[in-house]
């Protein structure tokens, strides 16, 4: 009886150490893993303190509208979401556009770009402008001009809910309306 | 129990230990070869990384630190600005591109103002300039030659004629090369938009045709194309079913389209209602079957 207690206590203890450097080699392989696939790569924050693209919430414009749902993730930073942003489909947006936009005597060129945010429920806030002229250099168009493309731009009735995994979603998106003469010639992209 | 514990935590001390360690490099002690190497392997070894992150741009820069004239790390730096819809940040980054190798970057950069910003004119500056950088070569960014993005340039433009003659310049040397079936069908499609555009119908049904023919008869903008003239021909009741055809194709996601962009000439469901509407109102009520 003694020598088969002795046997049991051995077992559990090689039994241990097995599971225990497995799981050490586990941690070790994931985290050698993780290092070389992520952790070993800089990131030099005072030039890159957000991946490009980031819109200041606290900054931006109309930012106090509406309010981002859930956890505040954000989804389509990579490109915007010019399949799924566009309430129906991008030609209804088109349209609209034109439809609502006067040229008040404006004679700017160049493109004005609006990057901004969508919420769960499809409304559009913390916008963040570029303007740009036919030399893609950072220009000031016409204040009123620029204010009106915003004014369409944030109509909610303009943009869709996106949705990932049957739930609701804040997504990124940008709006390019390519300017000649305070025309709009291209909506992009 | 006591040593167990030892055992694991002088394992767990050793693996923080390597876990940690990095190399030092001082690149100004390395010749050219060296440099022009460990920045092409920084490049490359941080290409997995989410694009745009700060992780991302910051081994590109470091790429770019070690090499300056690593122009594929040089031109990535671009990419995201292009994406996210930031123009003065692209131009900045794309500019440096271009002046680092020209022959590569300039046609390129023609591709980025056609598509992203509709900028026909520099975009076919800059395909016109790589035929003077690469004489006697076709270039090709993002793998179509230059000749055929002119055409779509010149489409763009709605100089019909200039857009024709380069679809002919692409498919002629294509089909010379390759043979026919190499050419990217597009270019049927939209050379028979500049041919519609030109109500030059018999020309355009050509294209639309060949459109089909290489698409295995599945693209709504081949059939809706040939739908428009044959309603312009009155044959009411073929363009009735190529339209509906077109329908068809397009739920079923055969159209015509780009990833971050509008394509050129895209089509919607608006386009196939109002020709329905035309088809009923004002073609002329011959061959038809209701």
């Amino acid at each position: 009886m003694i020598a088969l207690k002795m046997n049991w206590k051995k077992t559990i203890k090689i039994a241990a150490l097995v599971i225990g450097f497995l799981v050490i080699a586990f941690i070790g392989f994931s985290g050698y893993v993780y290092y070389n696939f992520y952790g070993k790569f800089k990131a030099d924050e005072s030039r890159y303190p957000h991946y490009v693209g980031y819109i200041d919430q606290e900054t931006a414009l109309l930012n106090d509208n509406f309010e981002l749902c859930g956890d505040r993730t954000i989804y389509k930073t990579h490109h915007g979401a010019p399949f799924d942003a566009y309430q129906n489909n991008k030609r209804t947006f088109t349209e609209s556009v034109h439809k609502t936009y006067k040229n008040e005597g404006y004679t700017d060129s160049g493109y004005v770009n609006f990057r901004f945010l969508v919420n769960c429920e499809g409304n559009p806030g913390w916008f963040e402008i570029i303007e740009i002229n036919e030399d893609y250099e950072e220009v000031s168009h016409t204040k009123q001009m620029v204010a009106q493309l915003l004014k369409i731009t944030s109509d909610p009735s303009h943009w869709a809910i996106y949705t990932a995994d049957k739930m609701p979603k804040n997504y990124y998106h940008y709006v390019s309306y390519k300017i000649e003469n305070g025309e709009i010639i291209e909506i992009l992209p | 129990m006591e040593k167990l514990s030892k055992y694991f935590l002088s394992i767990f001390v050793l693996f923080l230990a390597f876990s940690c360690a990095e190399k030092g490099k001082d690149y100004s002690a390395l010749s050219k070869e060296e440099r022009k190497k460990l920045s092409s392997e920084v490049f490359d070894g941080g290409s997995h990384l989410p694009q745009g992150s700060p992780k991302s741009m910051t081994r590109i820069e470091e790429a770019i630190a070690i090499d300056p004239d690593n122009c594929d790390a040089v031109r990535e730096l671009s990419v995201a600005y292009l994406k996210r819809g930031m123009p003065n940040k692209w131009k900045i980054e794309i500019d440096k591109a271009v002046a680092c190798n020209a022959a590569i970057w300039q046609p390129y950069r023609g591709y980025n103002y056609l598509w992203f910003y509709r900028d026909y004119k520099k975009a076919i500056a800059d395909f016109d300039a790589s035929d003077t950088l690469t004489p006697n070569f076709t270039d090709a960014p993002q793998g179509h030659s230059v000749d055929y993005w002119r055409g779509i340039a010149y489409l763009g433009l709605r100089d019909y004629e200039k857009s024709i003659s380069y679809f002919d310049k692409y498919l002629t040397q294509i089909t010379e090369e390759s043979g026919e079936d190499w050419a990217e069908p597009t270019a049927f499609l939209y050379r028979g938009i500049a041919y519609y555009e030109k109500r030059n119908f018999e020309e355009a049904l050509k294209d639309f045709d060949k459109l089909l023919f290489y698409n295995k008869d599945r693209s709504a903008d081949g059939k809706y194309y040939k739908a428009l003239i044959l309603k312009e021909k009155e044959d009411c009741e073929t363009a009735r079913q190529l339209l509906a055809e077109a329908e068809t194709d397009f739920a079923n996601g055969y159209y015509n389209n780009r990833h971050y962009v509008e394509t050129l000439y895209q089509i919607y469901p608006q386009d196939f209602e109002k020709l329905n509407t035309e088809l009923k109102t004002q073609c002329p009520h011959k061959n038809e079957t209701y």
